[in-house]
């Protein structure tokens, strides 16, 4: 996949974020078009050079994308919206970045957005007769896989708490993040149940917010980021995809599911391994995820996350930082923006421009998002 | 005054059936070209695993076993669930080798790998009528299905 001489090599060349959190007082399309005019100057790019907008949301509605653009100001470019629930990001960014790698355009722009709705929610994400029987509670449908994962490899709740402390810690020094404040491991396992044995610190708190990337084959500045592989996978027949809300009532199961295809996929189009991979951002929407992720990513043996946690492998300090940015758990899960957040945190990272939770020295770095349907969106990204 | 009489229904047509001496089944497809087995039923006749138009009704026994199980403490967002909380759902292995999610009756209290049966048992009260649903309770449970 990585050999095809024609396809371009694809750069971040700029890229921006809001501040996480809740924004009664702003609107998408005002904290969308402030993402994007940051983006600009970060890439010290006129807006006129940009060819396409690819934009990802998932609770704005009719063309979300166009009321952002439309701040800007039209200029006769495409916009193409695109919902692929908590990976809309990912997606958006995929597609920017083939819309770029097979010479369609130079220049491009990736963003995402979400201002979460209050009230009830209409679900696409489950059929009727399974949201009135009460499955469609994201942190119970973890909870399923979370004990599964406790049963199979003797995880206790102690160490689902100390991914919550090891991310609030890394939230505390991230001035954009929702939550900037650290928590015990005692306030974890002593916060209110959810959906046992899942409690309110385990799981991650909403966020409004938008996040903007200038993509290009062109970079202009030595703050250029390479990006190596962008791969979304969408379902794997049969597998049990818990954190999607959906049980495979099959009796043919797949060996590896939809996380390891997109990972195996995305290190062979970079053409490195998981032990090339200097910082992670790993999906933490509930923290005992982020566990069986890294695990699922490549990164370690089924089962053994919990143990390198302990020892410090995943500190800013350690061998392998994940979630730098303080994860979905502290930066707050603004849907369609998360996994673009999750790029530009590895971004800043790569560009030893992430401030007092910089990495020392990171060279290579992997986003990951999950999202309904079921979607598993993996991005590696090079200095 | 007229009597208006109380009626159950499913909360969705096709998900179960009971049989004549009043012990409920499960209804699912199964492949007639490669064997593999479907919950809940498919109405169209496609094989998601082969791709082949070979399906057929089967019924399932309604015995299995818990692999995973959560208790709900907060009303679902949305206002699509109607039911009692907390209550505790979870996942079925059904004895034919299908995962199903299911709620349960979690007194007396279940725990992963303990044997489960099917019951049919009201999820809530909507006019006047009882919306009913399959649950899964303890082998040895006397919860007894209402329908
Ligand atoms: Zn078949």
């Amino acid at each position: 996949m990585s050999q095809n001489a024609k396809w371009k090599d694809v750069y971040v060349q700029g890229a921006s974020t809001t501040k996480w959190g809740f924004f009664p007082n702003d609107s998408t399309s005002s904290m969308g078009s402030a993402a994007i005019v940051d983006a600009l100057k970060d890439a010290q790019i006129k807006w006129g050079k940009v060819e396409a907008v690819f934009a990802g949301s998932v609770y704005q509605g009719t063309a979300s994308g166009h009321r952002v653009v439309g701040e800007i100001g039209f200029t006769g470019i495409p916009i193409v919206n695109v919902e692929s629930a908590c990976s809309s990001g990912a997606t958006a960014f995929r597609l920017a970045y083939d819309s770029i790698r097979l010479g369609q355009y130079e220049t491009v722009l990736a963003i995402g957005f979400e201002k979460m709705p209050r009230g009830p929610i209409p679900s696409t994400a489950f059929p009727s007769w399974q949201l009135a029987m009460g499955f469609n509670v994201q942190p119970a449908n973890y909870a399923l896989e979370t004990m599964e994962y406790m049963h199979q490899y003797g995880a206790t709740v102690e160490d689902f708490a100390r991914v919550s402390v090891k991310n609030r810690r890394n939230g505390s020094l991230n001035p954009n993040a929702r939550f900037q404040k650290a928590v015990s491991t005692e306030e974890v396992l002593q916060s209110a149940m959810i959906a046992s044995p899942l409690r309110l610190l385990n799981c991650c708190p909403l966020a409004d917010g938008a996040v903007a990337m200038v993509l290009t084959s062109k970079p202009e500045s030595n703050r250029a980021i390479r990006v190596a592989s962008s791969v979304l996978v969408s379902g794997v027949y049969g597998e049990e995809s818990y954190q999607s809300g959906i049980t495979a009532s099959v009796h043919h199961y797949p060996s590896k599911g939809i996380v390891e295809k997109s990972a195996r996929e995305a290190f062979e189009s970079a053409g490195y391994g998981p032990e090339d991979i200097d910082i992670v951002q790993a999906y933490d929407s509930m923290g005992p995820g982020e566990l069986w992720d890294i695990e699922k990513l490549g990164f370690c043996a089924r089962g053994t996350a919990p143990e390198l946690l302990r020892e410090g492998v995943f500190d800013l300090t350690g061998s392998l930082p994940v979630n730098t940015d303080g994860g979905l758990l502290s930066r707050g899960h603004p849907l369609g923006a998360t996994a673009l957040a999750q790029i530009h945190e590895i971004v800043s990272q790569l560009r030893g421009e992430a401030g007092q939770r910089q990495v020392a020295n990171p060279k290579l770095g992997l986003a990951h998002a999950m999202g309904a349907g079921p979607n598993s969106a993996v991005t590696i990204l090079q200095r | 005054m007229m009597k208006i009489e109380r009626k159950a229904i499913p909360v969705m047509e096709g998900l179960w059936k009971v049989e004549a001496d009043g012990k409920p089944y499960l209804i699912g497809s199964r492949c007639e070209a490669c064997g593999e087995v479907f919950f809940p039923r498919k109405k169209l006749n496609f094989c998601m695993q082969c791709h082949e138009e070979y399906l057929e009704e089967i019924q399932f026994s309604g015995e299995g076993r818990v692999l995973a199980l959560t208790k709900v403490e907060r009303q679902p967002a949305g206002g699509f669930y109607k039911g009692a909380v907390p209550y505790t759902y979870g996942i079925v292995q059904l004895d034919e080798g299908v995962n199903i999610c299911s709620q349960l009756v979690d007194d007396p209290v279940l725990s992963v790998g303990e044997r489960v049966k099917m019951v049919v048992v009201k999820l809530y009260e909507e006019e006047n009528n009882d919306v009913m649903t399959f649950k899964f309770t303890a082998e040895n449970s006397l919860v007894r299905g209402e329908g």
